[in-house]
């Protein structure tokens, strides 16, 4: 199969990839930080 | 090949090859049998639709509008066995039935005659199940099953004859699995290529492995079940007569002893072809194989110990109501870990967004609230507040939904272009994928507020404080059931013709399956790959 | 998961049948027992007739399927690895019965430890009771059944265990003829077998004329009798079924079949006796005995 994407493009897509992970588990620590403070 | 041929008595090529309907009735091949498979499901998940848009088109508004509670009550009941036991049963064991032979490098499947014999019971089956639809028409009996698809005695030993078909239907149903199952179970022992050894096996058919093992375990217990259902309602036994020092609690215990597996015999072979799909669109190995097995494994055991968390509010001693709370929730961590290994797959890798991986993802997200709403359930004091409730039904349409026809999507569109030869419509195949994420959530999330609102399930009408939240429910449902249309015409038209697909499909597709052409040949691995 | 084929060919081939008829005719059968079952279970005469021809394709597939198995394994189309994937097959089919019988002494043990002593302890537990003179007591049939007398282990039940027990040893017996190539020896245990199988079904349908007769007790006599009758009356099935697949493979014997190296059928069938003998042996302990 040809490649769809250039190198360039691939490398791109790995390090968005990459943040987005971190975002995402940033987003959860932070939730879950939240979540200590909220009164029952 | 001819010299192998020659030291051998029988000549087992199939040199009888009827053509038309007589090749589908009579088919051996492996093939041939997994596509009658996904055909009867697809068919099937339009007929189970249907009859839930009626019961949505019930709900839309308070009061009784298009139809009898009888017949309502018939409706749900019967669109949950075809959904569960006629569409998504069938679409994984067609799965299993196409690749799990390319994947591992198998001739075909072990016991090919008893394989189409598997198939063949389903349609009968199907047509039990729904024929006592089309004899009240008639003016014989009182209709269909009308107890919902658990048969809960006593309900059921006093229902109408609708019980008997649904009983015998769910017998033949589950002989078909049965069937299924060891047939799965033999090929993968015994068919795998030289070198392949079980840490080797691809992780699909790992899922369908243990998927196999649980339907072996718990499906002639369900038989058992029903067959007690039967001898009480014709038979004078007592089973489920506290009378006759029976007890309905009984039935209950032995229904979900097969029900509960049931649902990760659903979802097993969709964790299976996860990692596939996932790995392929983002050009990585699979991350953490071997926790997957063991989760796989893990999950497998504990689905046959948690089964009396359906029915915490029957009454039961509180040492079991906190055993059965705790090993339930213990399903969480093995579950956790396939939800982190799929993410690390995908992490630092050069992710496209084909359909398939759309799907994908969309499957991780929605899958995880049902998860989540699962640990909701599985509390015994919450559950009290939410046992019956239309919180219940959101939170299995997020699994069975969202994770068994996604997930089984998922694997629809990533092998198309293998089974045809064709790549499918990716423009469609897009526009299938929002409108069904888009409308799921438009029907559902508005069940989980009704539920903790205090709605109960299985009940025509309602109070009035609900119809807001039921009238966007029915909306949503409709633009659902509306937009599996354009699947369906998806995958007509990439069977027809289309974009010539090539032997890896996916660029980054990895396995045994991949180095054969699209379509593969009639018979493929006559001579097996040797595996290093 | 990474694999990367090298093209050869390791293994013989595998035999992959013809297409056949049969597997869908059998369904088209079992679909018209199922129907014609419903019917006269809700009583539409017809439904014999519809069961009676449902029976008789079913019978007509057996035949014609097993006849065709035969013929492909006499012509030596079965090898190890075909042979290998039978055993498989027919180990985790027995794997599907013993879940099957699980689920009805699943029934048992949780009418004798739950059910029946709840309801005879309600009046103690709750002050109140819809029947406060039950007792809950093991054997009965409940608060509301009629009185019957329970089958004794000793009579019958115990003949029956002794029977089915030497049966299992003649069997095997019979499997030892068959590795030595004493083809007499083989004959005489599988009839030895057969025989056993018989005499312990005459038994039991003597045995259930009693119980019905003179006993009262019945499929009707509360949770003892449907539970007694259930389990003994669905192992007596399984052992008529493997009466006459002993019974077939017996014929075959006569006309000189199997070998010491190839004879799954015969070892299939020697399980399935193995696992409906372990049965009896655990049906005997619960339902009979304690």
């Amino acid at each position: 199969m040809e490649q769809p994407f250039s190198n360039e493009d691939l490398e791109r897509r790995r390090a968005a990839s990459r943040r987005l992970g971190w975002l995402i588990a940033a987003a959860a620590l932070l939730l879950y930080l939240a979540g200590l403070f909220i009164k029952r | 090949m001819s010299s192998v041929t020659t030291t051998h008595p029988v000549e087992q090529h199939a040199e009888y090859h009827p053509g038309g309907l007589l090749r589908w009735l009579t088919t051996t091949n492996h093939k041939d049998i997994g596509t009658m498979y996904m055909t009867f499901a697809l068919i099937m998940f339009f007929v189970g639709g249907i009859m839930i848009l009626a019961v949505r088109a019930e709900l839309f508004q308070p009061g009784l509008q298009l139809m009898k509670p009888e017949f309502f009550n018939q409706l749900i009941g019967v669109h949950a066995l075809v959904m569960i036991f006629a569409a998504l049963m069938p679409a994984a064991t067609g799965f299993a039935n196409w690749m799990i032979p390319l994947m591992i490098g198998a001739p075909d499947m072990a016991l090919p005659r008893l394989n189409n014999w598997g198939f063949w019971l389903l349609p009968p089956a199907a047509f039990l199940l729904t024929l006592p639809f089309s004899l009240a028409l008639l003016g014989f009996g009182d209709g269909a099953i009308a107890t919902g698809w658990t048969f809960y005695a006593p309900l059921s030993v006093q229902g109408g004859w609708g019980v008997d078909f649904a009983i015998l239907a769910v017998h033949i149903l589950g002989i078909s699995s049965i069937m299924g199952s060891i047939n799965i179970i033999v090929t993968i022992f015994n068919m795998r290529a030289p070198g392949m050894t079980m840490m080797k096996l691809p992780l699909f058919a790992w899922g369908w492995l243990i998927t196999a093992f649980l339907l072996i375990a718990t499906l002639p217990v369900l038989a058992g079940a029903v067959t007690m259902l039967l001898t009480d309602r014709h038979f004078g036994t007592h089973f489920f007569d506290a009378a006759g020092g029976g007890d309905p609690i009984l039935f209950q215990h032995l229904f979900w002893f097969f029900g509960h597996p049931e649902v990760y015999i659903l979802l097993l072979p969709v964790w299976g072809l996860m990692p596939h799909v996932l790995s392929t669109f983002s050009r990585k190995p699979v991350y953490g194989y071997k926790a997957q097995v063991y989760s796989f494994i893990a999950i497998g055991i504990l689905s046959v110990v948690v089964w009396a968390h359906h029915f915490f509010t029957a009454g039961m001693p509180i040492p079991a109501l906190i055993y059965f709370m705790f090993s339930t929730m213990a399903i969480s961590l093995p579950l956790a870990v396939l939800f982190f290994c799929w993410i690390a797959t995908m992490w630092k890798g050069a992710m496209s967004f084909e359909t398939p991986m759309l799907f994908a993802v969309g499957f991780i997200v929605l899958f995880g609230i049902a998860g989540l709403t699962g640990l909701i359930l599985a509390d015994v004091a919450a559950d009290a507040q939410y046992h019956h409730s239309y919180f219940v039904v959101a939170h299995f349409h997020y699994a069975l939904f969202a994770g068994g026809i996604m997930g089984v999507m998922t694997g629809v569109y990533y092998w198309l272009p293998k089974w045809t030869g064709h790549m499918y419509n990716e423009t469609l195949g897009k526009l299938h994928f929002w409108l069904t994420v888009i409308s799921f959530n438009l029907t559902f999330i508005p069940q989980f507020f009704l539920g903790l609102a205090g709605m109960p399930r299985r009940i025509p009408d309602y109070a009035l404080q609900f119809a807001e939240f039921n009238a966007i429910s029915t909306i949503g449902a409709f633009i659902l059931g509306l937009s599996q249309l354009l699947f369906a015409w998806n995958v007509w038209a990439c069977v027809r013709g289309g974009k010539k697909a090539e032997s890896r499909s996916w660029e980054g597709a990895e396995g045994l399956e991949w180095e054969l052409p699209s379509p593969p040949p009639h018979h493929t691995w006559e001579i097996q790959p040797q595996i290093k | 998961m990474k694999t990367s084929a090298v093209h050869s060919a390791p293994r013989d081939h595998y035999f992959v049948p013809q297409p056949s008829l049969y597997p869908v005719i059998l369904s088209g059968g079992m679909f018209l027992l199922a129907l014609g079952f419903i019917q006269s279970i809700n009583g539409f005469l017809l439904g014999r007739w519809v069961m009676l021809g449902g029976f008789s394709v079913i019978l007509y597939v057996l035949f014609g399927w097993f006849g065709r198995v035969i013929n492909e394994s006499q012509s030596g189309a079965y090898r190890d690895w075909e042979d290998l994937s039978f055993r498989y097959g027919m180990i985790w089919f027995i794997a599907t019965e013993v879940m099957f019988f699980a689920a009805f002494f699943g029934a048992l043990f949780y009418v004798r430890t739950i059910s029946v002593p709840t309801l005879g302890g309600m009046d103690a537990a709750h002050g109140t009771s819809l029947w406060p003179d039950f007792s809950g007591t093991w054997p009965t049939s409940g608060p509301k059944g009629p009185t019957f007398t329970p089958m004794g282990a000793w009579g019958i039940p115990a003949l029956n265990t002794a029977l089915l027990l030497s049966s299992g040893a003649t069997v095997t017996w019979a499997h030892w003829a068959l590795l030595r190539g004493k083809r007499v020896q083989l004959n005489l245990g599988l009839a030895a077998t057969i025989l056993l199988g018989t005499t312990f079904l005459g038994f039991q349908a003597w045995e259930y004329q009693h119980a019905y007769t003179e006993l009262g007790l019945t499929m009707g006599a509360g949770v003892y009798g449907a539970t007694f009758f259930m389990l003994t009356g669905f192992h007596g099935f399984h052992v008529t079924l493997g009466t006459i697949m002993l019974l077939v493979i017996l014929l075959r014997c006569l006309r000189g079949h199997f070998s010491a190296e190839r004879h799954f059928a015969f070892e299939g069938v020697a399980w399935y006796w193995h696992f409906v003998d372990v049965v009896w042996l655990i049906l005997f302990v619960f339902v009979y005995w304690l």
